[in-house]
């Protein structure tokens, strides 16, 4: 009797929790979307085009309310942790963040995503020494394509379409102190080790002057190997408006401009990086991670292509450059 | 081993059979309900998509209508009505394409070499560009009675000084060129801009409803699709082909490539052959089915609760009689005197009355046995006191000082002896049934001390069977028959009349007799009827007591059955035949038989 009593009750208490939990969904009425704050360096350039539309594409589909910041160079990880602490007063759950250029980025960051997920795109943070000073934040998630790979595809495709023994090359790197430029540079290297050909300069993008400045005053060379967009745009730009015999440049460069200095010939061999998957894996990941807090976020490496003037207007490549725009 | 479950309460049992029934039944409804509006939901999405596509298709069609007036504008009343070297010519075509250029990216026309005569707007053509080997030029040069509509491309013709390339939908035809005297044929181009189409498309593709629309042309090749960028990376698959080869229509349980069943919907766009595809995915997850789900939740939760409550008064009410007789006759079985529950419905009332009158049944009974006991023992007492009747005592206890004093010493040890025989049997240790072989000793210990009381003026006789010794009797029966034949028959009797008491004992079928006669002065009629019955007021020949014990004590003890049959005639002798079932002397059956409440009647083995 007692038993049946109890019963009763407890049967009633469960569904009437069970009821209130109904209303609470009925009456809480929408979830706010999350709030993504994405935090790259000179966020309106055109090389972020094909990136943005990844990520617009993604959030979309995933409800993410994205707050791209609008950004100019970010020379350091101050500047860069100012622009994060600005939006965690825009109560923003997550981000997704081109690590600024510098040592103490790495720390920044990590300190960062013990509080809100951080996700780095495009350029890494140097790792942690195995054995060492480990800080206590975890390892920072990234999703962006093979640096390496890219400069190694760079180095063999200039290898394999001329004959550079004995011959001039320079190269031209995105920012000293990134990861991603030391990771493309290494991958040229290591690709045209052992071609005899001789690296006669190897110069960095700085904020304080233009590249093409800066190309001006090194020695004239037979091929230039520029490893970042605006670099190539430039350089490319530059060569282009001078109509004279120019050294052959390949280059790394994630815009239509980059592609359509290859249509015309000024640009032989592109490395473009899949933007767009870039975009869209990266709100994959940080959505996962709002969603669910015990959900561990990922590396992810996007995929790149290598491009000559004759690819362009291949089927699969114009879908592939629809994405630039 | 298997667990003995533990047998459930009423209450316990109609609660959970209702609330079963109720949980089934409420989540059926909810569940029939839910998916009744969701089908009408789901219907209602199809309806909705049909009604939207039907404008874009509208739309579109406008669109491409224009796209062709233009066409024929640039055609007729510039190509065909104009010198293409006249400055009207150029003057026109810039009208043409200054007034559509929000819609169209160029106007060209090129020769059959693919050399390019004019365009709008001036602009470089590319070095290098092989115009004649561009599908768009190929088509119109292959077909050249039809418009050509072909698929988005990046336009690569002409120099962009933004450096960027434009997406288009090229619009071919061969034309006939007035260049001078000679006339020429040309392909006329016009390049729509794809960004037309893309934002119309964007426009009605909302990713949250569920469903999109795309657009392919009749090979199945996409125009525009929500995912294009999705399928290229492989993160999306779309069967346009089967859409491009279908009819206008509505296909419903379509198995997509991604293994999902899906409704899709099909328009054809005029001019093109483009079909308008719509796709309506199962998982639905609309805002109002949502909250529909969550209302049905709360409604069926709500139903339960308040099913549960009433299923608990139900089961209460059916319950709580019958809970209540439970424990009244629990109560019973527990020794208390309760008062049996009678209530609730028309059966329970019956049954607390059948169950409190077999209890009155059972009570009454068990009354009626004790009073057999008591009787039993009452008689018995009876019996044992007559056994140590003072005067009888007495009267052999002289006749032993009289022996002793006559110097007859053997004939008192005799006496003392038979005496001492006599009390023994009749105590038996206390037992009430006794073997009939010494039921017959106890009867010649008797006689042999009466025998010298009375000189031995009467003669004993016995004719017993031994076959009757081994079975079961109520000690004590036959001496006080024996004392009536000596006190009313043959005491008083001369020695010249014979008088004689014959004991005889003998087994007929499953029953024994034993039969006291003497051939005494016997008894009337009236005194024969009433010697065995237990009314004071009647007078009785002698001392009818006795015998009426015998006859009450083999009553209870074996029933109504036996007793005592006592037959007389005046002046010729009284017999008494005692008749007892024949139950074997054993100790089972001295056991059930001596038991208080023992059946009354030998329901021991016989």
């Amino acid at each position: 009797m007692k038993r049946t009593k109890m019963t009763f009750l407890l049967s009633e208490i469960c569904l009437f929790i069970l009821l209130l939990l109904c209303m609470h969904l009925i009456f809480s009425g929408e979830k706010p979307q999350k709030r993504v704050a994405v935090i790259v360096e000179k966020s309106g350039d055109e090389k972020w085009d094909s990136f943005i539309n990844g990520l617009k594409q993604a959030a979309g589909i995933r409800n993410i309310h994205l707050i791209i910041c609008n950004t100019d160079e970010i020379e350091d990880a101050q500047e860069e942790k100012s622009l994060i602490y600005e939006q965690l007063d825009n109560q923003v759950d997550a981000f997704i963040v081109q690590a600024a250029p510098g040592e103490d980025t790495g720390a920044m960051l990590r300190e960062i995503r013990s509080q809100k997920p951080v996700l780095l795109v495009a350029n890494d943070v140097p790792k942690e020494p195995e054995n060492g000073n480990r800080t206590q934040y975890p390892e920072l998630p990234a999703v962006m394509p093979d640096n390496y790979g890219m400069g190694y595809a760079l180095g063999e495709d200039l290898k394999s379409r001329e004959n550079i023994r004995g011959k001039r090359i320079g190269i031209v790197g995105g920012l000293a102190e990134t990861e991603c430029s030391r990771e493309r540079a290494k991958g040229v290297l290591d690709a045209l080790s052992d071609t005899g050909c001789e690296i006669r300069f190897h110069i960095h993008t700085t904020y304080d002057m233009a590249i093409t400045e800066k190309l001006r005053k090194e020695k004239a060379v037979d091929y230039l190997i520029v490893l970042e967009t605006s670099a190539l745009e430039q350089i490319a730009g530059m060569y282009a408006q001078e109509n004279g015999n120019h050294p052959g440049i390949y280059g790394i460069g994630n815009s239509i401009k980059c592609v359509y200095y290859l249509d015309e010939a000024v640009v032989e061999g592109l490395v473009a990086a899949d933007g767009y998957d870039m975009g869209y894996q990266s709100v994959l990941e940080i959505s996962g991670a709002l969603k669910n807090q015990l959900y561990t976020m990922k590396n992810r490496e996007t995929d790149y292509r290598l491009l000559h003037k004759e690819d362009i207007f291949r089927e699969e490549v114009q879908q592939f450059l629809h994405t630039y725009d | 081993m298997k667990k003995k479950r533990r047998a459930s309460d009423i209450q316990s049992v109609i609660m959970t059979v209702l609330s079963l029934m109720t949980v089934i039944t409420s989540i059926s409804m909810g569940l029939l309900l839910y998916n009744r509006y969701e089908t009408a939901m789901r219907q209602n999405d199809v309806r909705d998509a049909q009604n939207m596509m039907e404008t874009i298709v509208n739309s579109m069609e406008q669109y491409l209508k224009s796209m062709r007036q233009i066409s024929d504008t640039a055609n007729y009343n510039i190509i065909q009505a104009l010198d293409i070297s006249s400055p009207e010519f150029n003057q026109e075509l810039s009208l043409l394409y200054d007034s559509n250029k929000d819609k169209i990216q160029s106007i060209a026309l090129y020769d059959m070499e693919g050399e390019l005569l004019v365009a709008e707007p001036v602009t470089l053509q590319k070095e290098g560009v092989e115009v004649s080997r561009q599908s768009w030029f190929e088509n119109a040069k292959a077909k050249i009675e039809n418009m050509h509509f072909s698929t988005p491309h990046m336009q690569d013709l002409f120099q962009d000084d933004a450096k960027r390339y434009h997406w288009v939908i090229s619009l071919s035809r061969a034309v006939d060129v007035i260049d001078g005297d000679s006339p020429e044929n040309g392909i006329l181009l016009v390049d729509m801009k794809y960004s037309f189409i893309e934002e119309m498309m964007d426009r009605i593709n909302d990713r949250t409803r569920g469903r999109y629309y795309y657009l392919c042309d009749r090979e199945g090749k996409l125009i525009y699709h929500p995912y294009a960028n999705e399928i290229s990376n492989g993160l999306f698959q779309e069967n346009s082909v089967l859409a491009s080869s279908s009819e206008d229509g509505i296909y419903r349980n379509l198995r997509s490539p991604h293994g999902e069943r899906q409704t899709m919907i099909v328009n054809t766009i005029s001019y093109t052959g483009w079909k308008l595809v719509g796709v309506v995915l199962p998982d639905i997850r609309t805002d109002s089915l949502e909250k529909f789900r969550i209302y049905m939740m709360i409604i069926v939760i709500m139903l339960i609760m308040m099913l549960l409550a009433v299923n608990r008064i139900v089961s209460k009410k059916i319950s709580s009689p019958i809970l209540k007789l439970d424990a009244s006759v629990t109560a019973y079985e527990a020794g208390e005197k309760p008062d049996i529950y009678i209530g609730g419905s028309y059966e329970i009332r019956h049954l607390g009355n059948s169950v409190q009158k077999s209890y009155e049944e059972i009570e009454r009974l068990m009354k009626e046995i004790v009073e057999q006991q008591n009787e039993r023992r009452k008689s018995e007492l009876a019996a044992l006191q007559s056994q140590i009747n003072p005067h009888f005592l007495y009267n052999t206890l002289e006749s032993i000082t009289w022996m002793i004093e006559g110097n007859r010493n053997q004939d008192a040890v005799f006496m003392i002896s038979e005496l001492a025989r006599l009390f023994r049997i009749s105590l038996s240790r206390g037992k009430t049934i006794i073997r009939i072989e010494d039921e017959l000793q106890h009867c010649r210990n008797y006689m042999n001390i009466q025998k010298y009381r009375y000189k031995e003026r009467f003669v004993t006789e016995y004719d017993v069977s031994e076959e009757i010794y081994p079975f079961c009797t109520v000690k004590l029966i036959l001496q006080p028959i024996l004392e009536n034949a000596i006190y009313y028959g043959v005491g008083d009797m001369d020695e010249d009349d014979h008088p004689r008491i014959l004991v005889r004992g003998f087994k007929k079928e499953e029953e024994i007799y034993l039969v006291v006669s003497d051939n005494g002065m016997g008894m009337r009629r009236e005194d024969v009827e009433n010697i065995l019955t237990d009314n004071q007021k009647v007078p009785k020949h002698g001392s009818g007591v006795g015998l009426i014990n015998v006859h009450t004590r083999i009553q209870l003890m074996f029933g109504v059955r036996y007793g005592l049959k006592v037959e007389s005639e005046p002046d010729e002798g009284t017999t008494v035949t005692i008749h007892l079932p024949a139950i074997p002397y054993t100790k089972e059956n001295c056991e059930i038989l001596e038991a208080p409440g023992k059946p009354p009647r030998n329901e021991v083995e016989p």
